[in-house]
């Protein structure tokens, strides 16, 4: 038995190293907002209703994917890349416009337009440029993302955020069968388990959605910083 | 069940469940079951032979269990009166430059375009009068495809899904379905990839979403029972 991966690497079709050109790269910041990753609000209420402990994922969230997610933002705005952050809400209020299969979810966690759920994170709030409000899951099927990117000269995304199963997945798959270079920072997502994380995480790589972790996208930036001189130094010398 | 490392799997928390199969606002889906994709002569399974892979995990389900599958899950739906989809994978244009980047290398390798053998669906699941192919030139169908349009304008809800592969266009294809607002019901037996845990991956991933795995003959039943018989 053979995985798609290893398909890939024998054939030749193995995915290159990292390289970033930061003006035309976005972080996506997949659901950082009250509703899904603070355990007093959205998801917390709902969990600890269900009889369901949310510790892991909550200690995930603040520990890992806060940090890491507003690292990435701070050092890639400065080299002119953008940050959006995908957030969940109904704006009429009766939830009806929310897409069927996630409108329980939501309507469950009270993400109106104005309530606290829909609010982008302090954590986060000022290394953010675009707020994409969304209807469905991903980020892609219910709004005009593929749009704001491509007219902005986007073609690489980094993906962050939570689920690694759910939003980030469907988010990630979407982008990549757009054409987009996607990468998903796995250190700066999670789920509601390591199992369930690493199982997506399995699924990005088989498709060709490239994994790296934060230190990679910190390295791949300072890469482009030294190119960015070196051009720089070229075209003086000319 | 809750770990040390948190959930195993995703708690029953509010995703929406099957709708009812109503044949009227139903599709079947058969997803990229082109020679190129899933016969052992061509495209994918050629080349895997070619560079020493072992493929024939893959070989054996489909012959084994995905065309008689799909064949008995198509033949059911035009009985009942739902309408079939075929989506055939691959370029349009002879460059294939009418294929995003991230595919165009693996449908240029085993060339996966029009006019080409690989290109064609499987004889033994062909389309019939009354069904539907569309060219897809993406992984999912709605990134590569018209398919948006053509089930709201018939008022579609439910979608039944077969085809290959398991974790590639069928995911893609189901996941972004779902997120537009259909119900999707996976035929188990009537997907595959070229591993059965990466097959087993996409499996859960689809359950987790709501969406009900199911297999042909439940299906067969479940179309059957859906419709009044015509003597009756």
């Amino acid at each position: 038995m053979i995985a798609d991966q290893e398909i890939r690497e024998a054939l030749g079709l193995q995915v290159p190293g990292l390289s970033l050109d930061p003006s035309r790269t976005a972080l996506i910041l997949v659901e950082f907002i009250y509703g899904h990753m603070h355990p007093n609000f959205g998801a917390g209420p709902q969990l600890a209703a269900a009889d369901i402990d949310g510790s892991y994922f909550f200690t995930q969230c603040s520990q890992r994917v806060l940090p890491h997610g507003r690292l990435l933002a701070e050092e890639l705005r400065p080299r002119g890349g953008k940050v959006l952050v995908t957030s969940t809400g109904s704006a009429f209020g009766d939830y009806k416009e929310i897409a069927p299969g996630v409108r329980p979810v939501i309507e469950a966690r009270g993400h109106r337009k104005g309530s606290r759920e829909v609010a982008v994170l302090d954590d986060v709030a000022d290394v953010v440029d675009i707020v994409v409000n969304k209807v469905g899951s991903g980020a892609w099927a219910t709004t005009n993302i593929d749009d704001i990117l491509r007219f902005s000269g986007i073609d690489t995304l980094l993906f962050a955020g939570v689920h690694t199963h759910g939003a980030v997945l469907m988010s990630a798959h979407w982008a990549w069968d757009l054409g987009y270079e996607t990468i998903v920072v796995s250190d700066a997502c999670t789920t509601l388990g390591d199992r369930l994380h690493q199982r997506a995480l399995s699924l990005f790589r088989n498709l060709g959605i490239r994994v790296h972790e934060t230190h990679d996208v910190l390295s791949a930036l300072l890469d482009s910083d030294e190119k960015h001189h070196s051009d720089l130094e070229n075209r003086e010398d000319q | 069940m809750t770990t040390d490392e948190g959930l195993e799997t995703t708690p029953d928390i509010g995703f929406a469940k099957e709708g009812q199969l109503d044949p009227s606002t139903t599709v079947l889906m058969v997803i990229d079951m082109t020679y190129g994709n899933a016969h052992s002569d061509y495209g994918l399974c050629e080349m895997c032979r070619q560079n020493g892979l072992d493929i024939s995990y893959y070989v054996d389900r489909l012959e084994q269990l995905v065309i008689p599958a799909i064949k008995k899950v198509t033949e059911a739906a035009r009985d009942a009166g739902i309408k079939v989809i075929y989506f055939q994978n691959g370029a349009e244009l002879e460059d294939y430059s009418d294929v995003h980047k991230n595919l165009r290398p693996v449908y240029q390798l085993w060339q996966q375009r029009r006019g080409k053998p690989g290109f064609e669906i499987r004889e033994e699941i062909r389309p019939e009068e009354g069904d539907l192919v569309l060219t897809k030139i993406a992984s999912g169908a709605w990134a590569g495809t018209n398919i948006d349009n053509i089930l709201r304008f018939r008022r579609v809800e439910h979608v039944i899904a077969t085809g290959v592969a398991t974790n590639g266009c069928v995911l893609t294809t189901t996941l972004g379905g779902w997120d537009k607002g259909f119900f999707f019901t996976i035929v188990e037996d009537a997907t595959a990839t070229t591993g059965q845990r990466v097959h087993e991956q996409a499996i859960e991933v689809m359950r987790d979403y709501g969406m009900p795995i199911c297999s042909s003959d439940e299906i067969v039943r479940t179309i059957a029972e859906s419709v009044t018989p015509k003597n009756a």
